[in-house]
Parts: structure tokens; C-alpha cells; sequence
């Protein structure tokens, strides 16, 4: 069986933000890979460096503080670190696109959402005015805007947090791109009008096969998305693996504390597992293991070295010096 | 706009009762008409027997001490010019007969209860994370030993792995102190773990209320059985439920006549555009209002 072809292959990513407290070292060493067609899952908590790591992929770091320091980000062959900002511009929107959590701030509340389609599409098509609010009308379609011939005409604020999203949505996917970053997108959606995202991403997805990067912090979205998933703490990933094996058996000790810690729909409602502490702070970190503070396998050699990415399984691989490498297959 | 339209339930001592529901569904004004942020139009509100909203004087004042709440933005919810100590005590300044050396040890207790080192009573707001300044809300509000706290979405702007040590910190609190909550969220997974009773909100009503037990074994009404198949499970073979919504969550300036979830629920039947359903018992405390029961 042969894989979908790689898209979009990041390379020992660092990105850092030079603050006035230090080095907030947020992409610290970050690799993976997004095939044709998969969505992988960029999991993590509050400030572990996952929105950094999209923001990155598209160059764009908040500026002057941040930079990339170091790595690449190969989109089908081509290194975007390297690339010129005007470069960057026919990128972004085009060959990938970003959606994110807050719409209103991609959305600009003076022009109607007809224009701002048409705007996106224009880029790519160059077609008529007519032939274009053709597309337009059809790219809401898409996404499951009940009569768009009428919310051309219509402003974002006069739309729900839910329709707003589709638009955003219509307007990421209309270049047609190969990678479509989407960060937290569904947070502020309520969980119906969420669920109703979630598969029109799916849909849009199984017809253009794009490669997806889904952050998130919601495991319950990562069960329903994701094809493969990677575990990112303190501005690297610990573990990655098929989504059913970081579920089934998680390796690393904060992916399995932090899976403990989510409450289930059933089973028993005692005690909810929980992980003491806090993480580093990105612009002090420890020597050695980052988690080796909170951890309960903890021993010598994880506070003093930083464990090496290790197989553990089948497409699997964790940092973690106490866990088991296990031969890599194929 | 009837943003609470004949809400009625109890909440008894030492009890959680979660009310969930959509944006716009009401709980959020039901929570605060319990605060006596907002006043009723009709209907009262009854602590121990006494209507909340008719009380003056001392009465008032005790009232305030016996109804405390936690919000969910745990940014914004602590002054950022005060001391964690001063934001604390201000809870107990309605209660004039402590003195500063009481105010203080009381502080400290609370402080105690909450899981946070005495060294946070002289520091700031901004020196502490997110976790931490829920719980500092939480500790001014057990400051003044109330009987019952309203929670609103107290977690749901936390890391997960936090949320969790505040949901065992309530579940502990509830126990030492026979205190009673009233859990505003829309997480039912949060919710499962504290509530012992839940009860469901769309638009103003109140269209399902049951033992948690119960209500997430059988959810009856359509709309409780959308949520749940929204709340997505953390397990990628969990059973899957693909009841999808169509259309949007209406205005409640403008709710749909009859039962005002007819117009997305799949079930909906010729009468249910004229009637609103009555809450009808269907099983040993299982409230539903729904023409199909």
C-alpha cells in the first residue's frame, strides 16, 4: 500500500521571539510531515508552542520579536524559510492557507463578505466579474451557506460565529490550496454548530485532498479528525503516531497524564487524574528533559540530557529516555 | 425577549446541579438572577424559603454572603491592582465584625482550602496563571463561608490537565463543607464529573432535567441527544452518533413558535410548530418536554 505523497515537510523547525525577559524559544526543534489527503493533529496545551509552529509554516511570526532561527519548511519541494516576503505573498492563500480561531480576525467588518470572497478568488482566477460572483456564490455553497446570492450582500456582523467560520473557511480553500493550517478554529463555535464544522472540513477535505494541520487542545476533535497526531510540550514534540496508537498506547509520560486527565462521557466519575505543576517557561528552560519536573518516571539522566526521539512503534516515536525503543519497521 | 422563559428547579445542600445548553439558552441570565444581577420578571427565586429578590437590609447582606460565584475568564475576573489578600478579604468587608487580624487568618484558610501557599496572599494577579487565578476567585469566594456557589464555566478557559485539579479542588470543597453548586457549563464531560443533577437548556426552557446518572444513560429529548453527539468523545471507537444539526442556533429575540426546537429537530412532528410540550415526568426524576414522549 503506498503512501499519499508528502506535501509539506518540516525540518528541526526553531522559531524564536526575541522579548525584552529573554529568548522565548516557542518552536524549539520541530519536525513532521503532511501527506495528500491527512490531517495531523498538533496537540498541546496553552503556551507549548503549537500556534507558533502554524504561524511559522506561513512566515507569520508576530514581528520584530520573532524569527525563525533555524530549520525548513519544505512545501512540495521548496524550502518557504528561504523564500522573500513577496514570495511568501503568492503563498500564502494560495498554496497554504490558514484559518483561525477568531473570525473576526480574518474577517474586515467594512466590506461585505462578497467582496472579501471575490478578493480571495481573484488571486487565482482570471476570470470576469461575472464568472467570478459565479464562484463566489458557489464557494458558499460549498460551505453550506443557505442562500448566498444574498450574503454576498451581506457584513460579517450581520452572521453567527458559525456561518462566519464557513466564510472564513470558503475563502482559505477558495486558492485551492495544497495545506490548510487551521487553528483552534472551532473554540468559540458552540459544540453543535462545531460539529457541523468539523465535517464540512472533512468533506472539503475528501474532495480537493488537501493536507491538513489541525491544532488543537480538544481530544474529542482529534478522535474525529485526525489521521496521524503529535504531542508538543514546551516547544517540542514528545510523541507522534497514528491517532488510534497515541490512544491506545500513548509512550510518553505527558501524553498518557494528559489523556488521564480528560473527562469521559462514561466510566467512572471518582477522581480525575491530574498533572501537578506547570510547564516552563519557554524563555527559561531546564537542561534536560522538559517534563522531568512533573514527572513520575523521572530519574538522573532525564534532568541532566534531552532524551532523543526514539521509535516506540509502527510510525511512533516518543522522547522519552524510560520508555522501550522498539526496532523501526520498514 | 424571554431570555429565561419558566425556569423552575432546586438545588439542595450539598448538592451540584449543571445546567447545560447552547449560547442563548438562558443559563447564563438563570445564573445570574441567583446573584441578583439581573431581577425576575415573573417567578421568584427561593433561598431556604426566603425570595431572594425581597430581601433588604441585613437580610441582603447575609444574602450576599450565603451566594457567592466563580466566573470563567479568569483573566479579567481579579482586580489587577490589588493583592491577592486584599481581593480575598474583600469578600468579608460585608461582614463588619472581623477584625483585621481575623480578616487576615480567614485569608490564609482560604488560601489553605484552595491549594495555594500562603506566600500568594501578598502577590498579584498577573504573577499567577490561569489555574491559579481560578482558584484564587475561588478562594474569595469561600471567604465568606457561603452556602452556595454559582459556577460559571468555571474551567472551560483552562488547559486540560488544570481543569482537572480544579474539578477535584470543587468535588473535596463540596465534601468538607456541604456546599452547593449550580454548574453552568457546556462541557458534559466536565459536567458528568460534579453535577449530581443536570438539566438542559434551550432558548429560555428548560427541556430536560434528570439525576446525571440518568440523563447521560438515556438522554430523551432531541436536543439533549444533539448535544451529546456534539460532545465529542476522547476515543477514536467510541460509538459514533452522527446526529448533525442543520441550520443555526435561532435568536431568543425571535424564538420559533410552539417548541422552539422544532425547526432543527429531525423528529419534529405537525404539532410541535403549535404547542410548546409540558415537562413531563417519564422515569424516577426524569423531567422531558417533548411532544414524542
Amino acid at each position: 500500500m503506498t503512501a499519499a505523497p508528502v506535501v509539506l515537510d518540516v525540518r528541526d523547525l526553531r522559531a524564536y521571539l526575541y522579548t525584552r525577559w529573554g529568548v522565548v524559544r516557542a518552536v524549539d526543534g520541530v519536525s513532521f510531515s503532511l501527506r495528500e489527503g491527512e490531517t495531523l493533529g498538533l496537540v498541546g496545551e496553552s503556551g507549548c508552542g503549537k500556534t507558533m509552529t502554524g504561524l511559522s509554516l506561513v512566515r507569520l511570526l508576530p514581528e520584530p520579536a520573532g524569527r525563525i532561527v533555524e530549520g525548513h519548511v519544505f512545501l512540495e519541494g521548496e524550502d518557504l524559510v528561504t523564500k522573500s516576503e513577496s514570495e511568501m505573498r503568492h503563498v500564502r492563500g494560495r498554496r497554504v492557507s490558514m484559518i483561525l480561531q477568531d473570525p473576526q480576525t480574518s474577517l474586515n467588518p467594512v466590506f461585505t463578505i462578497g467582496d472579501q470572497i471575490l478578493e480571495a478568488l481573484r488571486l487565482h482566477h482570471p476570470d470576469g466579474a461575472r464568472a467570478l460572483a459565479a464562484r463566489a456564490e458557489e464557494a458558499l455553497r460549498r460551505v453550506k451557506v443557505a442562500a448566498p446570492e444574498q450574503r454576498m450582500r451581506a457584513y460579517p456582523h450581520q452572521m453567527s460565529g458559525g456561518m462566519k467560520q464557513r466564510v472564513v473557511g470558503a475563502i482559505a480553500v477558495a486558492g485551492e490550496p495544497r495545506v490548510l493550517i487551521a487553528d483552534e478554529p472551532t473554540t468559540a463555535l458552540d459544540v453543535t454548530i462545531q460539529l457541523q464544522y468539523l465535517a464540512l472540513l472533512k468533506e472539503i477535505q475528501a474532495r480537493t485532498r488537501l493536507a491538513m494541520l489541525f491544532i488543537t487542545h480538544d481530544f474529542g476533535i482529534v478522535a474525529r479528525m485526525c489521521d496521524r497526531v503529535a504531542v508538543m510540550y514546551a516547544g517540542r514534540i514528545v510523541e507522534a503516531g497514528p491517532m488510534r496508537t497515541l490512544f491506545r498506547s500513548p509512550r510518553h509520560p505527558y501524553t498518557q497524564a494528559l489523556m488521564a486527565s480528560v473527562p469521559r462521557m462514561e466510566g467512572s466519575v471518582t477522581r480525575l487524574p491530574s498533572i501537578e505543576g506547570q510547564p516552563p517557561p519557554l524563555h527559561d528552560l531546564p537542561v534536560g528533559c522538559r517534563f522531568a519536573a512533573r514527572c513520575a518516571y523521572v530519574d538522573d539522566r532525564c534532568r541532566r540530557e534531552y532524551p532523543p526521539t526514539m521509535p516506540v512503534g509502527p510510525a511512533h516515536e516518543a522522547a522519552c529516555w524510560r520508555v522501550e525503543p522498539s526496532p523501526p519497521s520498514r | 425577549m424571554k431570555a429565561v422563559d419558566g425556569v423552575s428547579f432546586t438545588i439542595g445542600r450539598q448538592e451540584t446541579l449543571g445546567l447545560v445548553g447552547e449560547s442563548g439558552c438562558g443559563k447564563t441570565t438563570t445564573s445570574r438572577l441567583l446573584l441578583r444581577l439581573e431581577e425576575p420578571t415573573a417567578g421568584r427565586v427561593l433561598l431556604d424559603g426566603q425570595d431572594i429578590h425581597a430581601l433588604r437590609g441585613a437580610a441582603l447582606s447575609r444574602y450576599h454572603t450565603r451566594v457567592q460565584a466563580v466566573f470563567q475568564d479568569p483573566w479579567s475576573s481579579l482586580n489587577p491592582r490589588l493583592r491577592i489578600r486584599d481581593t480575598i478579604a474583600e469578600a468579608l468587608v460585608v461582614n463588619r465584625r472581623v477584625t483585621r487580624a481575623g480578616k487576615l487568618e480567614r485569608v490564609e484558610e482560604v488560601l489553605h482550602q484552595v491549594g495555594l501557599p500562603l506566600s500568594a496572599a501578598a502577590r498579584y494577579p498577573h504573577e499567577f496563571s490561569g489555574g491559579q487565578r481560578q482558584r484564587i476567585a475561588l478562594a474569595s469566594a469561600l471567604a465568606a463561608s457561603p452556602e452556595l456557589i454559582v459556577l460559571d464555566e468555571p474551567v472551560s478557559a483552562l488547559d486540560v490537565s488544570i481543569r482537572a485539579q480544579i474539578m477535584n479542588l470543587l468535588k473535596d470543597l463540596q465534601a468538607r463543607q456541604q456546599l452547593s453548586f449550580l454548574l453552568v457549563a457546556h462541557n458534559l464531560a466536565t459536567v458528568r464529573y460534579i453535577a449530581h443533577r443536570t438539566a438542559v437548556m434551550y432558548l429560555g426552557r428548560i427541556v430536560e432535567h434528570a439525576a446525571t446518572e440518568s440523563l447521560y444513560r438515556s438522554p430523551l429529548h432531541p436536543y439533549t441527544k444533539a448535544l451529546f453527539a456534539a460532545a465529542l468523545p476522547a476515543d477514536p471507537d467510541a460509538p459514533r452518533d452522527d446526529m448533525i444539526l442543520s441550520g443555526e442556533v435561532p435568536s431568543p429575540i425571535d424564538p420559533p413558535s410552539g417548541c422552539h426546537f422544532h425547526p432543527r429537530c429531525p423528529f419534529a412532528m405537525e404539532q410541535c410548530s403549535r404547542v410548546a410540550p409540558e415537562l413531563k415526568t417519564v422515569a424516577p426524576e426524569h423531567v422531558v418536554s417533548c411532544h414524542l414522549y
